[in-house]
């Protein structure tokens, strides 16, 4: 019985780990990921567990599938806490939550210079999302509905 | 055909990012007025600092994790600059509907746990539109100009939310020094990360 329960306990572990590997990404490499020439449209949620409308719309990207209209879509959830409270907030934060996409801590420069470099229509206040497909881009600042996402991303394609 | 498709596809994206923005005042531009009820059942308006060199007019909250961090601060800004007449006054434009947290009876109960030393407005009015403030906390400072006051930086208090011991540029601090000087700040403009503004249209 014990046995089971370790073995239990073991996998469930291992489950853990491997659903929420968070890769630290300076927002410069960001930047270039997603706006680099691809066949993908790639659409960009800028996010904190300390946000509520943040947290609130998660469950509307989570329905956005890995493809739509037969154009590939890559769902990035650049996360925006402080890096040194990953271990503490981030991470415990996805055991509870479920975060279907990718999820990244993004490591931003000191002041604000970068927010205005991702786009210029950007005040800071988040949530707020990036879209971008093949040198189109479509930026929105504020909570969205999984309809809106996706009117967006057809009027990219 | 697909001409027409193109076009509309634009107007219609155009049309969407133009939604998302709201018109910022721009710096050098008069500063609306307001008036709006303090958390001591007061009404302060701008034109009662119309004796002071400025204002610091902060768009604020109480729940904004954001705004948190910067509270003691602020009480900080006021202590230091409100004897250089350049008092703080803030703003919470927040829908209590939205966020109960962010209800007259919580403002009223947060300025006296943190020990706020400047009046902290209730905007029922959406007073924060007038300013295109989309953030908390967002700052505008204002110079009085006489008659009028008018926008002299806007943005960040400074540039280190998480750590006030690891300060740089104390951007409002340093547009306040500025202005006592006769100068122009500089930077005039910066972003930072905050908590949306919570209203219904």
């Amino acid at each position: 019985m014990r046995q089971l329960f370790l073995l239990i306990l073991w996998f469930s572990l291992l489950g853990a780990e491997a659903a929420h590997p968070v890769e630290n990404i300076p927002v410069a490499d960001l930047q270039e990921r997603i706006e680099t020439e691809s066949d993908t449209l790639f659409v960009v949620n800028f996010w904190a567990t300390w946000c509520q409308p943040c947290v609130k719309e998660i469950p509307e990207f989570n329905r956005i599938a890995p493809e739509l209209e037969g154009v590939p879509v890559k769902v990035l959830m650049a996360n925006l806490d402080f890096p040194n409270q990953k271990e503490a907030r981030l991470l415990p934060f996805l055991e509870r939550h479920e975060v279907s996409h990718e999820v990244l801590m993004l490591l931003t420069p000191r002041g604000g210079a970068w927010i205005e470099a991702l786009d210029p229509a950007w005040s800071g206040a988040i949530p707020a999302t990036i879209m971008h497909y093949k040198g189109k881009r479509f930026f929105y600042e504020g909570e969205a509905t999984y309809e809106q996402l996706e009117e967006w991303m057809k009027n990219l394609m | 055909m697909k001409m027409m498709k193109v076009l509309f596809a634009g107007a219609a994206l155009l049309l969407m990012f133009a939604s998302t923005m709201q018109a910022q005042l721009k710096i050098g531009d008069k500063a609306p007025d307001f008036n709006l009820k303090n958390v001591d059942n007061s009404w302060v308006a701008l034109k009662d600092y119309s004796d002071q060199e400025g204002v610091v007019l902060i768009f604020s909250c109480n729940h904004c994790p954001y705004v948190k961090l910067y509270e003691e601060r602020i009480v900080a800004l006021q202590k230091e600059f409100g004897p250089k007449k350049f008092p703080v006054v803030a703003i919470n434009s927040n829908d209590s509907t939205i966020v109960a947290e962010d209800g007259f009876s919580h403002m009223v109960k947060n300025a006296a746990e943190k020990g706020f030393n400047f009046p902290y407005l209730l905007d029922d009015k959406q007073v924060f539109k007038a300013y295109g403030a989309t953030r908390t906390p967002h700052v505008f400072l204002l110079k009085n100009e006489g008659q009028h006051f008018t926008v002299a930086y806007i943005g960040a208090i400074d540039d280190n939310p998480q750590d006030a011991s690891d300060v740089k540029d104390r951007y409002v601090a340093n547009a306040i020094e500025a202005l006592l000087k006769g100068e122009q700040p500089s930077p005039t403009e910066t972003r930072a990360i905050g908590c949306t503004i919570k209203f219904k249209e």
